[in-house]
């Protein structure tokens, strides 16, 4: 097979484009990106910004005029299937930076629980390209969740009162098979006869009382998974499973471990089994279980 | 806009529920259409009007009516009926059509005999609101992102060829482009297996070209012509890139 370029014309360096992050607001007024959740309802309109700056030199060297080059931002919603999109021509500001202002707006009624932003610089395309802009240096694609798709239910009580051990929590999983789903089959209670409790309830809880917490929601669900996951690796392997079960506990204790140790949860059910002090050290490190409470 | 004005809000059903149905269906129990207790379901709480008994009635009868004599087993009339259907006659939000148990509602509350006839209950994709393979939800969506002819009839798409289309985002997000390789797929004159791997190869090309270009939905001339280009890339002994 003949040897094609991948890029068969100049693109940017990624040191010559400077993408900052995302600026987000809800009905024109600025949140953060966690505080999304809580300020947005199906009524809200959502926009999404960002800054752009570009090196001239560069550009001019890899032989583009600058102005006419192309920013565009998208808002991607693949549940929805949404595609928003917005372009700006780079021009020059009060102080002499290339780049461009752009903001992509849609409302949350039109938009599925998995959302994610692109954006990039476009040359214009050639006539043996069909006319099709070119990519010259795109923006790392940021995915963020909304609604209540990684939560499962949770029940806060006094465990005094109905005589259990005194623990702050616990995670309860009653499946029974592989498939179960992770939001009906699992769920966390929560002791409040702990003052720690009472301020993860009202949101005020320290950093590391939540790192406490995910460490331990953490190992019960690997911990869980590895009884389930034997019946899976005698018929087939937990990769395709995890793809073909996405809601199952067995999802999200792969999900669990990859995000707080780095692993998947093949990789991670062996740590367990073979080095369990390797394993407490990668998971505690993972939910950054000694940061600030050190 | 308007279609969005008329939207209703439409009714959860809660995973608990999902279960239990779900347990009598493998056991080859039918629940009864339209039977539901008001604590097995929400609503969006935020606001807006939500779907009544006689509105959910209306669309179920309304389906039954555009789907006349043709039943599950006739697995490409009764897809192609059914997702006109839906998209003509299912009044919901884009947010809504995203959830997963928004389509729970309609698979095991309005519609269980119908998606049953269509797909045994074996497969829990097909019965998973969430999944992009869901019975009911990978119809809504092709009768959104493709124009009609395109999803049965002479011109009519393959299930693979669909999935091929509907599960790559540089397709399924823009209308424009899946028409163009819906329309490059039908007419590049193969058929069976020869024209599923047609289209999987030119899928391949399609993502790999768009490494390089940026296309948009707006120019339908273009995407044709640069869809039928990776086409023409497409051979029988998979040499193209």
């Amino acid at each position: 097979m003949p040897r094609q370029a991948l890029y068969p014309y100049a693109r940017l360096a990624p040191d010559d484009v400077r993408w900052p992050r995302w600026g987000l607001s809800v009905d024109g007024k600025v949140v953060s990106f966690e505080e999304l959740d809580t300020e947005m309802d199906l009524q809200s309109e959502i926009s999404f910004s960002l800054a752009v700056l570009v090196d001239r030199g560069s550009l001019e060297r890899a032989g583009y005029v600058p102005e006419e080059v192309t920013a565009v931002a998208e808002m991607l919603s693949p549940d929805t299937n949404l595609r928003r999109v917005r372009k700006m021509p780079l021009s020059f500001d009060a102080y002499g930076h290339l780049g461009a202002q752009l903001t992509v707006t849609a409302e949350s009624s039109e938009l599925g629980q998995e959302l994610l932003l692109d954006a990039c610089l476009l040359a214009s395309g050639r006539d043996s390209d069909f006319g099709i802009p070119l990519r010259l240096q795109e923006r790392r694609r940021q995915k963020l969740t909304l609604g209540d798709r990684a939560r499962f239910p949770t029940v806060a009580y006094s465990f005094t009162e109905s005589r259990f051990p005194a623990a702050p929590w616990y995670l309860e999983v009653d499946a029974m098979e592989p498939e179960a789903p992770m939001n009906v089959h699992a769920k966390l209670h929560l002791n409040t006869d702990f003052e720690v409790v009472e301020a993860l309830l009202e949101g005020t809880a320290p950093d590391h009382v939540m790192a406490a917490m995910r460490k331990d929601v953490a190992r019960a669900l690997i911990q869980e998974a590895r009884t389930l996951a034997d019946e899976i690796t005698r018929s087939g392997t937990l990769e395709r499973f995890v793809e073909q079960h996405p809601d199952s506990i067995i999802a999200a204790a792969d999900q669990t471990a990859r995000g707080c140790m780095g692993n998947d949860l093949k990789q991670a059910l062996k740590l367990m089994e073979e080095n369990p002090r390797e394993f407490e050290l990668r998971l505690s490190s993972g939910v950054g279980y000694w940061k600030g409470a050190l | 806009m308007e279609e969005r004005a008329k939207a209703l809000l439409q009714r959860r059903l809660k995973g608990e529920a999902v279960e239990t149905r779900w347990t009598a269906l493998r056991e080859g129990n039918v629940p009864q259409p339209l039977v539901v207790r008001s604590d097995e379901y929400s609503v969006d709480p935020t606001g807006g009007r939500s779907v009544s008994e006689i509105d959910i009635q209306q669309l179920r009868e309304g389906v039954l009516a555009d789907l006349g004599e043709v039943t599950g087993d006739q697995s490409r009339e009764f897809d192609k009926r059914l997702a006109l259907s839906l998209r003509k006659r299912l009044p919901i939000l884009p947010a809504e059509a995203g959830r997963g148990d928004v389509w729970d509602y309609l698979t095991f509350v309005v519609f269980p005999d119908l998606t049953v006839s269509r797909f045994p209950a074996k497969n829990r994709d097909r019965f998973n609101g969430k999944s992009r393979r869901h019975a009911l939800r990978r119809l809504w969506r092709r009768a959104t992102v493709l124009s009609p002819e395109y999803l049965g009839g002479p011109s009519g798409l393959a299930e693979d060829e669909f999935a091929q289309i509907l599960e790559r985002q540089t397709t399924s997000l823009s209308p424009r482009i899946s028409d163009a390789v819906a329309s490059a797929i039908v007419s590049s004159g193969l058929a069976g297996g020869e024209r599923r791997e047609f289209a999987r190869r030119l899928m391949k090309i399609i993502t790999y070209r768009t490494g390089m270009y940026w296309l948009d939905d707006e120019d339908s001339e273009t995407l044709s012509r640069f869809v039928d280009a990776c086409a023409a890339e497409v051979t029988p002994s998979g040499t193209s890139s």
